[in-house]
């Protein structure tokens, strides 16, 4: 099932493509960072982020529909764009990287990082509204996404 | 470059922002001698700006032409000390802050002497080094840094990545890297600078030693550095 959009899809790709436009056009500053452009289709960014820790790359969607009103979404994929589960490659799992849904149910890996969607879904995190910080540069989605890669490299972090 | 306003007997005139010359303001205002070029200080002495002083605009600044008779003094005692820093520091603190004008010299003094560089931290612009001839026409919002100076290698020209935004800074080779970040972060951030780390994109993935300055670390010119914060608060 797909969700109705809430912000007009015209508007969300011109705000997302605003905040992604310098990765577009400023690639290599960001590969030599550890994040690689793929592909860009609004909705969806796709990046591979240099997981040197593990001594590999895993490929992060960022979703950007109903952007800004709502935080982006992200979840890792294969090559081929499925979202990638448990069993089917390497994941990341432990500070902030989950293996199971919310609710602990079914498998479907998330991270847990202000800023991002399933942060702010997360019933236990409403006290930190995306409305009330969306405007703050910190939360500006290629500023996620590289501290998400500085993440992904901590100790701590497992492969699962 | 974005322009911004300054006032000039009235007229509201655009320019450009960050340190200039007083000749350039002299010549923006049209001003002739005898008439003097006088910077507007609310509530203490106004400052007459000679040609070869430096002050910074930031937009908003208010200057009058007097007529010259009298000259105003070249280098006024304030009422009051003026509220800007070097190191961090009112510079009440050295003793200063009691004149109009700071020649690059006091500064140099007053962060220890030797041999050391002063620049300015321009909020939004590339920091400027300030000459060692240069007397500056000290503000309120003026911040001065000292940092020992490398005869070779003296500056790096790099693009800093924080917030979404690349930037093109300019550090002096001398600086720490703990300065860099925080010169770096917007003024919120700066007093908590610790909990960020710079990694230098060209020299792998390790975060800098903030310890050590951009020279020791192995940063150059052309490098992109990105800041993030050491914790990232996942839960």
């Amino acid at each position: 099932m797909s969700a109705a959009a809430i912000v007009t899809p015209k508007l969300a790709a011109a705000s997302f493509g605003k905040a992604i436009q310098p990765l577009l056009t400023g690639q290599e500053r960001y590969a030599q960072l550890g994040v690689r452009l793929v592909a860009y289709a609004f909705p969806f960014l796709d990046v591979d982020l240099d997981w040197h820790a593990h001594g590999r790359t895993i490929r992060l969607r960022v979703d950007g529909a109903d952007y800004p009103y709502r935080p982006v979404g992200g979840w890792w994929i294969d090559s081929s764009g499925g979202r990638l589960l448990l069993g089917q490659g390497p994941l990341p799992s432990g500070n902030g990287f989950h293996l199971q849904t919310q609710d602990g149910t079914k498998p479907a890996p998330w991270f847990c990082f202000t800023g991002w969607r399933e942060y702010h879904d997360h019933h236990g995190h409403q006290d930190v509204p995306w409305a009330t910080i969306r405007s703050v540069p910190r939360y500006a989605v290629l500023q996620l996404i590289l501290q998400l890669q500085r993440e992904l490299n901590k100790n701590g972090v497992t492969l699962a | 470059m974005r322009s911004i306003h300054i006032e000039i007997a009235g007229t509201k005139l655009a320019t450009t922002p960050g340190a200039k010359h007083g000749q350039d303001l002299i010549n923006l205002g049209n001003v002739v001698a005898p008439e003097q070029l006088v910077l507007e200080v609310d509530g203490d002495v106004d400052i007459a700006i000679g040609p070869d002083d430096v002050i910074v605009v930031r937009g908003g600044e208010r200057f009058s032409i007097g007529d010259g008779s009298p000259q105003l003094p070249d280098n006024p005692v304030m009422r009051k000390p003026i509220a800007a820093t070097l190191n961090d520091q009112p510079l009440s603190n050295f003793g200063g802050g009691r004149h109009g004008k700071a020649s690059v010299a006091e500064l140099v003094n007053w962060a220890g002497g030797g041999g050391q560089d002063i620049w300015i931290d321009l909020d939004g612009l590339a920091d400027e080094l300030l000459q060692s001839t240069d007397r500056i026409v000290v503000q309120p919002a003026d911040h001065f840094i000292s940092v020992p100076r490398e005869e070779e290698d003296r500056l790096y020209e790099v693009i800093v990545i924080l917030d979404g935004e690349d930037k093109a800074r300019r550090f002096p080779a001398g600086m720490t890297v703990l300065q860099a970040i925080r010169r770096s972060l917007p003024s919120r951030d700066r007093p908590n600078v610790a909990d960020f780390e710079m990694v230098d994109g060209a020299l792998g993935t390790a975060a800098l030693d903030v310890n050590l300055t951009l020279k020791a670390a192995g940063v150059r010119d052309g490098h992109v550095l990105s800041i993030t914060k050491k914790n990232g608060g996942g839960g």
